[in-house]
């Protein structure tokens, strides 16, 4: 199927749905390849508390790497969705992978792992 | 092969093939692929702050009721038209009359 | 069969979960001071959170999203985060009002102080939230929350004049006092029109899996629970009009607001008025925190549900419990809780237009909505109450100093 779309009004904040219809993040960020003399292209979508550091004030890369650095689950900066994912766009982006396969919930499995789960009553 | 984000070019203000200003990249429209989605043109608009605000807050339905002018209308500023090389300054390769003129008859 | 259950619980919602701290303590300001003339503030705040409660599950049933979640993928995170930041400000403030009034209602009856009382509220709330799914935490509000009743049945023991009554439905200005009117009429309108009941209800009706089939009945739990809660929060008027009043009580201490239901009810007004208050602002205090997770796991687009275990929404619990300890802090260090419900009232009217104005873009927006956008009614009530909260509480903060 191939049809036009407009990045920021279709693409860009929209929520992403992993193969199991789980919620796994929303598309904060989008990346563009420019091969050298030819046609760009949309190559992925990206996922990542430091880019919407970014696009709040680029000066907050800096304090946000810090403290995935510091803080937290180690885990990658942003995590990547290559194009070829994406199965269907709608109100909500549809992919075929896991959000399990990626680090979209790194933060929750750490949270759950080292805090939640050790409160009594936390899994029921 | 050079990546760019979407924040890199978004809000960049673009100027013409004479060095005018021309208005700042808002949107980019593309062509849905199954491997990758290729860039078809870039919206290049020549809004007032005040245009910005509303169409940013107005919903559709409002803002075809609202007449705009000409002027304010973005430019379609095709993907082999816009000059990247220095993604902090990019450059549209064509003057903007021309632009204004595929704007009035597209 | 489950449509007209949802139809009674939601009616029931209504009438047991509009009072709470700020809806009664600004009530039985208005009656204490200005007698039934503020009636018309409390009608028009209540006219316009139906219609917003109405808009908000109609948003939900048609684009099968949150009203927090539209908000970001209409505007994008920069606009979204700064309209949910400010909104969530607000709603910690209120949050930490309900809180209070737990603990209020707790030292009413106990004589030991609300702050010694705070920390095992906050437990509590937690423990509610943590342990229940979204459906037994406001069915049991709900329904534990009928005890509001009392203010009916104090009503009718006291007989006022029911002309009076309905003339105070009239817009009026008073003849002195007026600051002190004005920001009474300002913090009425923040206490009956709260942006988080709008994100919470929409959050629900997600929750629950509502769809286009569901329209109608969302019109009636919106229209008349509210209408039936709105009618509670009158009777409090009458009853501080019938009571307060003559005796020259201003009702903005605890025990002058609980002593009021002395006169209908000898034996039990004050246990009634701390059960009532506990009640109510408990499950308020459980949906306020349970709002601040919504918008934070929604506008950053986690699995959030009040209906997993905590363990499998670990994310999504830990904001409710941060929220709860931090709210708590101003009550720790001993804040007057019901200065805080005034400021929150105040505050919570001067930024309607922040949860508003976005949000009815939003409802014109037939992306979303198809074929069920908002008509000319809906928008314009919306608009009118906005601006008019909007305005006074330009004016209310300055008026809090001179006459709150």
């Amino acid at each position: 199927m191939s049809s036009t779309f407009y990045v920021v009004r279709d693409l860009l904040d929209k929520k992403l749905i992993d193969s199991g219809n789980t919620q796994m993040g929303r598309v904060d960020g989008i990346v563009l390849e420019f091969p050298q003399g030819g046609q760009p292209r949309l190559v992925r979508v990206e996922i990542g508390g430091e880019i919407l550091a970014i696009r709040v004030a680029r000066w907050l890369i800096r304090p946000t790497r810090w403290l995935r650095q510091h803080f937290g689950p180690k885990r990658a900066a942003r995590v990547k969705i290559e194009w070829r994912h994406v199965k269907r766009m709608g109100r909500d982006i549809h992919l075929d992978i896991a959000a399990a396969e990626t680090d979209a919930l790194a933060w929750e499995r750490w949270l759950s792992d080292r805090i939640v789960s050790r409160i009594p009553g936390s899994n029921s | 092969m050079r990546e760019l984000n979407l924040y890199e070019l978004l809000g960049r203000k673009v100027c013409d093939a004479n060095d005018e200003y021309a208005g700042c990249i808002e949107e980019i429209e593309v062509e849905r692929g199954d491997e990758k989605c290729a860039v078809k043109c870039y919206l290049v608009a020549h809004r007032g702050l005040i245009a910005r605000i509303t169409s940013w807050a107005i919903a559709d339905s409002l803002q075809k009721a609202i007449p705009v002018s000409e002027k304010s209308l973005p430019y379609r500023v095709p993907w082999n038209q816009m000059d990247l090389t220095v993604t902090e300054h990019p450059r549209i390769t064509v003057a903007q009359a021309e632009l204004r003129k595929a704007r009035s008859e597209g | 069969m489950k449509k007209i259950i949802q139809v009674a619980l939601g009616i029931v919602t209504g009438i047991g979960g509009f009072l709470e701290i700020g809806s009664v303590s600004t009530s039985i300001q208005a009656g204490a001071a200005f007698g039934y003339k503020l009636i018309w503030a409390l009608v028009v705040g209540i006219a316009c959170l139906s219609f917003l409660i109405e808009m908000s599950g109609r948003f939900a049933a048609v684009s099968k999203h949150t009203v927090v979640s539209g908000l970001r993928d209409r505007f994008g995170f920069g606009f979204s985060t700064v309209v949910l930041s400010g909104v969530a400000l607000v709603i910690l403030l209120v949050l930490t009002a309900e809180l209070g009034g737990v603990a209020l209602s707790i030292e009413l009856m106990t004589g030991i102080g609300f702050s010694w009382w705070t920390l095992p509220v906050v437990f509590v709330a937690w423990l509610l939230i943590w342990k229940t799914n979204l459906d037994v935490l406001e069915d049991g509000s709900s329904v534990l929350g009928l005890i509001t009743l009392c203010f009916a049945v104090a009503v009718h023991r006291l007989h006022p004049d029911w002309g009076s009554v309905m003339s105070g439905a009239v817009p009026s200005l008073p003849s002195n006092d007026k600051a002190h009117y004005w920001f009474i009429c300002v913090s009425i309108l923040g206490a009956s029109i709260t942006p988080y009941l709008m994100y919470f209800y929409s959050s629900g009706a997600v929750e629950d899996k509502w769809d286009a089939t569901w329209l109608g009945v969302n019109k009636i739990i919106a229209f008349a629970g509210i209408a039936f809660g709105g009618l509670l929060a009158i009777a409090v008027v009458i009853v501080a009009a019938n009571v307060l009043l003559p005796q020259h009580i201003a009702g903005d201490t605890f025990d002058q607001m609980a002593g009021m239901m002395m006169t209908p009810f000898p034996k039990w007004g004050k246990a009634l008025f701390a059960a009532s208050l506990g009640i109510t602002c408990l499950g308020a205090a459980t949906e306020v925190a349970l709002s601040l997770s919504y918008i934070v796991g929604q506008g950053l687009g986690w699995n959030s549900t009040e209906n997993a275990p905590p363990a499998k929404e670990a994310r999504f619990s830990t904001v409710y419990t941060l929220a709860l300890v931090v709210a708590a802090l101003p009550l720790l260090a001993g804040l007057d809780p019901l200065k805080v419900t005034s400021m929150a009232m105040a505050l919570t009217a001067a930024t309607l237009p922040l949860a508003i104005v976005p949000f009815l873009v939003l409802m014109n927006d037939s992306r979303y909505l198809e074929e069920h956008t908002n008509g000319v009614i809906s928008n314009s009530v919306v608009v009118v109450v906005m601006v008019m909260s909007f305005v006074l509480a330009i004016v209310s903060i300055p008026l809090q100093i001179f006459g709150g």
